[in-house]
């Protein structure tokens, strides 16, 4: 016990000795939530639409009137379709819309009037979008013209009714955040050890294995949930997200979590033996596989079931739906059971390999 | 100014050895290339193609009948649950069982009957709200070609939507020219940032210094190996791209490797300032971190640039993954030419590049002292 003490103070030291953790678990979890907040938004969507109106009567006018009130359009007239698709090209507006010049007689005449809406496919989900809108729009117009009796599908929200972007994008956002700094904590931290030569040092002294992979979890853990409160903090003063669970709900599932990923940091840099190398492992196999396996941006059920499979390695998953949960919902019993086993087991099995891969003796 | 080139070719030389001496050095250069190329293209669906849905019908006539039945025979609607009152619906969202509710209401047949408008109402799990309203957007379309073949009028007036540059939205076309971006930023900057804070920990920054080369030098010295590496790493994704995948090339081929060589360039400029700054790899990691989120959030690769705040939008003029991401797009989808991507995307990678590249020489003579 006493020599485990001596080494989270030896660790601590190290920590105090060079500022950059500490900052990295103090400082830079508000910016990445101020990040996540304003730059992740899936509510309110622009898009930009250039209108190659060949037709100047009235029911032209009248849709195009539409369109333009409409507070997702930025839509701009194009002088002839060769410009409209020239600046499609060049990627300044995401779709042409082309009303050819027999539109108004065709709607008049009831013999039928077509347009054509282009997009730009090049980034999918915009394109989406923009189709999207803009048939809505022209749906509930010709609706208006038609007088017969239509479906309305009316969108509600059970929990976050406004829809608000923050309230569902910043709980999953601080799953991803804290996992990117903790996996970042101990990343390099065994590593530097093998680096300096004092790994040799420590093998050498009559610590055992589980003191000494304690020892570098114990200081990083509470780095970690430092970080955790920060998240919590600028989640609720800066952006208002309203809270709908025990706070210490939200903070033992994050611990839960923090074992797993700080063990999996500890891991590559177990493995690699040098902090060059670890960087470059810690950052290919955490930030882009977190943001996309988390399931807030894409959803996983929708992955073939070899990448599902995947994401269950990712810790990250687990804590989001558990956070998107008690942060809109509360504590709903079957979400919270099946995740926090999910953490639990998530954390024993890094950790195990942790343990594994720790050597005893220095010919290992 | 021969002897420059002499001096930049040593250090190039020596880059380049201590890159590839060991199999394991040049497996952690490589492997993790092949395997993202391999696995992140199946993770970016647009699509939510498993949507269960639970129904609650209050209504019972012939027109709500046929409106559940289109909805069970809807290919992304996976599964359906009948819910008996409005509590049972909202417990099937609460517990997640289901990504939507249907409710229809008592009076939907009768007022379609009349010819009136009818509502449905789609309830939408808050939790997962991106998901739930691609889902809501799929009931929505249901619900207007039922609308539309009811009465046969309508659809004589008709928009036809096109999708320019990728016909059938295929998200894979979207993801591997960017990976581009976001595989060659992760190289070149452990390289650049990585590498100075290491030689320095090591000491050999210091034997470098004693040498007859300028600080000039060693900063090119930093940066062209790792442009070259990343050239070579863009082999990998190009092929993997045309060959595994089928993303079409129309653009300029010598265009894409002239675009990755500079941008690569403009980021090894941006690691050089951020270890000029630091004195221990750790720090030299942590200032790279903290570059690259704010990068990859502001580039748009994960939310479009149009949504953000006006300010951040400025911000991602200043960001070499955006100009990655539309020039690679363009070069592959839009059949890009040099001429169209001469600004701004390259001359965007030349101003930033040698800005923090000079920003880096100064931080770097300063330190001397």
């Amino acid at each position: 016990m006493n020599r485990l003490a001596a080494l989270v103070v030896k660790e601590s030291r190290q920590i105090l000795k060079d500022p950059s953790s500490v900052i990295l678990a103090f400082v830079i979890p508000v910016l990445m939530i101020m990040l996540f907040g304003y730059c992740i938004n899936f509510d309110s969507s622009y898009t930009s639409v250039a209108l190659v109106l060949q037709d100047e009567a009235t029911a032209a006018h009248s849709l195009v009137e539409r369109l333009t009130g409409s507070p997702n359009f930025r839509c701009t007239r194009a002088a002839g379709q060769p410009e409209a698709m020239q600046a499609l090209h060049r990627g300044d507006v995401n779709a042409v819309l082309i009303i050819p010049d027999d539109f108004s007689r065709g709607v008049e005449s009831g013999a039928g009037a077509r347009m054509l809406l282009v997009s730009d496919g090049t980034v999918p989900n915009t394109a989406n979008f923009t189709n999207l809108y803009v048939q809505s729009v022209y749906a509930a117009w010709a609706a208006e013209r038609g007088h017969t009796g239509g479906i309305t599908v009316q969108p509600s929200y059970r929990f976050n009714p406004a829809a608000i972007s923050h309230n569902y994008v910043l709980p999953a956002s601080i799953a991803v955040v804290l996992s990117f700094i903790a996996t970042f904590l101990t990343a390099m931290v065994v590593a530097r050890e093998w680096e300096r030569g004092t790994m040799e040092a420590i093998l050498a002294s009559t610590a055992t294995r589980t003191e000494f992979i304690l020892s570098k979890l114990i200081p990083y853990f509470v780095l970690g949930m430092g970080a955790m409160g920060i998240c919590m903090l600028s989640t609720t003063l800066i952006f208002h997200v309203p809270l709908q669970a025990p706070l210490w709900m939200v903070f033992a599932e994050a611990g839960l979590m923090l074992f797993s990923v700080l063990a999996f940091g500890l891991l590559i840099s177990t493995l690699v033996r040098n902090q060059y190398s670890a960087s470059l492992i810690s950052l290919q196999a955490s930030i882009l596989p977190t943001i996309l396996l988390s399931g807030f941006i894409f959803e996983i059920s929708s992955m073939p079931q070899c990448i599902q499979a995947v994401s269950y390695l990712i810790p990250a998953r687990y804590l989001a739906r558990c956070l998107t949960s008690l942060f809109q919902a509360g504590a709903v019993p079957s979400v919270m059971w099946f995740n926090t086993i999910a953490l639990a087991v998530s954390a024993v099995f890094w950790l195990g390999l942790v343990f594994l891969a720790t050597p005893k003796r220095l010919d290992q | 100014m021969s002897t420059v080139f002499i001096h930049i070719a040593a250090l190039i030389r020596k880059e380049l050895q201590e890159q590839l001496r060991t199999t394991r050095n040049i497996m952690v250069l490589f492997f993790p290339i092949v395997m993202q190329c391999i696995l992140f293209p199946f993770m970016v669906t647009m699509d939510v193609t498993d949507c269960p849905a639970a129904i609650l019908n209050e209504d019972g006539g012939a027109a709500s009948l046929e409106l559940v039945q289109r909805i069970q025979a809807a290919p992304y609607i996976t599964r359906t649950v009948r819910a008996d009152g409005t509590a049972q619906l909202q417990e099937c969202i609460d517990s997640q069982d289901v990504m939507i509710g249907v409710h229809i209401p008592a009076d939907f047949s009768r007022r379609l009957a009349r010819g009136e408008n009818a509502d449905v109402q789609v309830v939408c799990d808050g939790r997962r709200s991106n998901s739930s309203q691609i889902a809501a957007g799929y009931i929505t379309s249901i619900a207007s070609q039922m609308t539309a073949e009811r009465s046969g009028a309508n659809t004589a007036q008709t928009l036809t939507v096109r999708n320019l540059y990728n016909p059938v939205l295929d998200p894979k076309w979207f993801i591997l020219p960017c990976l581009f971006g976001l595989l060659g930023m992760l190289t070149t900057l452990n390289i650049s940032c990585m590498g100075i804070a290491k030689e320095r920990e090591a000491g050999t920054y210091e034997q470098l210094c004693v040498t007859p080369m300028s600080r000039f030098e060693l900063l090119i010295g930093k940066t062209v190996p790792a442009v070259l590496l990343v050239l070579g790493q863009a082999v990998i994704i190009l092929l993997m791209a045309r060959y595994a995948f089928g993303v079409p090339l129309h653009g300029s081929l010598p265009a894409l490797f002239v675009v990755v060589g500079m941008y690569s360039m403009s980021l090894a400029g941006i690691g050089c300032a951020i270890s000029s700054c630091c004195s221990t790899q750790q720090q030299a990691y942590i200032g790279m971190f903290c570059f690259i989120i704010p990068a990859l959030l502001i580039s748009g690769f994960v939310s479009p640039i149009e949504n953000m705040p006006p300010l951040l939008q400025y911000v991602a003029y200043i960001d070499p993954l955006y100009y990655l991401f539309t020039a690679t797009r363009g070069i592959f989808l839009k059949a890009y030419s040099f001429a169209d991507i001469l600004t701004p995307h390259l001359a965007a990678f030349a101003i930033i590049g040698s800005f923090y590249l000079i920003i880096a020489y100064l931080l770097l003579r300063l330190k001397k002292d």
